[in-house]
């Protein structure tokens, strides 16, 4: 019984008419998604840089960038501060050092 | 573009450069007892008295890192020698675990003691930040939170 099933399903074969340029429209789908997505990208990378040619929005975004750089350069000085005297009482962590 | 291109360049390069000199300025050189004087705000002789604390539990440190390798490397040739747990083994892991015991005793009783020099108000913080070592002394927890050390 279950071999003659598996010898029918073996021999079947579907009879779907596959159009005739279904593979080239596949492939000009993928091509058309990956270029609109590319350009996508580009067109918002544009809007930046010519939203950033403006003065005003320069001087704002350097400003920001300043701010941002000075909470995260004191940010991680303060925490490898921390860190530095908690490895100095704890002696599982000189391990490391020392091995 | 090429203007915006060059103002890009230009943000990125003042927030690295400011971030890098923010680190340098604020990264402290001196031993971490100054540095936790700094960052509490302790007065002379609180910062007298944990200096103290510092410089007695600092050989007793060494000491406790001394004998966990020794206990660990003991582990590691018995364990490489044999197939089978042996009672040699189970003695050798109960040591090393005992050290370990003792270890984390020891650095909870010195930060017990360093908190006692501090006023109140800045107990709760160094207790905040040191307890996640005495938790788990071996594992991440040793790399301070931000938010904990704050």
């Amino acid at each position: 019984m279950k071999d003659d099933l598996s010898k029918l399903l073996g021999s079947w074969q579907a009879e779907v008419p596959e159009p005739a340029d279904f593979t080239r429209n596949v492939w000009r789908r993928i091509e058309l998604a990956e270029s609109s997505r590319r350009s996508s990208f580009r067109s918002w990378y544009e809007n930046v840089l010519i939203l950033l040619s403006r003065p005003r929005i320069a001087v704002a975004m350097a400003i920001l960038a300043v701010f941002a750089g000075a909470l995260a350069g004191s940010g991680v000085a303060h925490s490898d501060n921390a860190t530095a005297y908690l490895r100095s009482v704890n002696p599982y962590a000189q391990l490391s050092g020392v091995r | 573009m090429k203007r915006g291109a060059v103002i890009l360049l230009v943000v990125l390069c003042l927030g690295a450069g400011m971030g890098l000199l923010s680190y340098n300025l604020l990264r402290d050189r001196g031993s971490p007892a100054d540095w936790l004087r700094k960052e509490l705000s302790l007065n002379e002789e609180q910062s007298a008295r944990i200096m103290a604390l510092s410089a007695e539990y600092g050989p007793k440190c060494a000491e406790m890192c001394a004998r966990i390798m020794q206990t660990d490397s003991r582990l590691a040739g018995l364990i490489e020698s044999s197939r089978t747990v042996t009672k040699e083994i189970r003695e050798a892991l109960a040591e090393s675990d005992r050290v370990r015991t003792e270890c984390r005793s020891k650095m909870l009783e010195h930060f017990y003691e360093v908190a006692a020099a501090m006023p109140e108000e800045k107990r709760k913080k160094y207790l905040d930040m040191v307890f996640p070592v005495v938790l788990n002394p071996g594992g991440p927890s040793q790399w301070v939170r931000p938010h904990l050390a704050r």
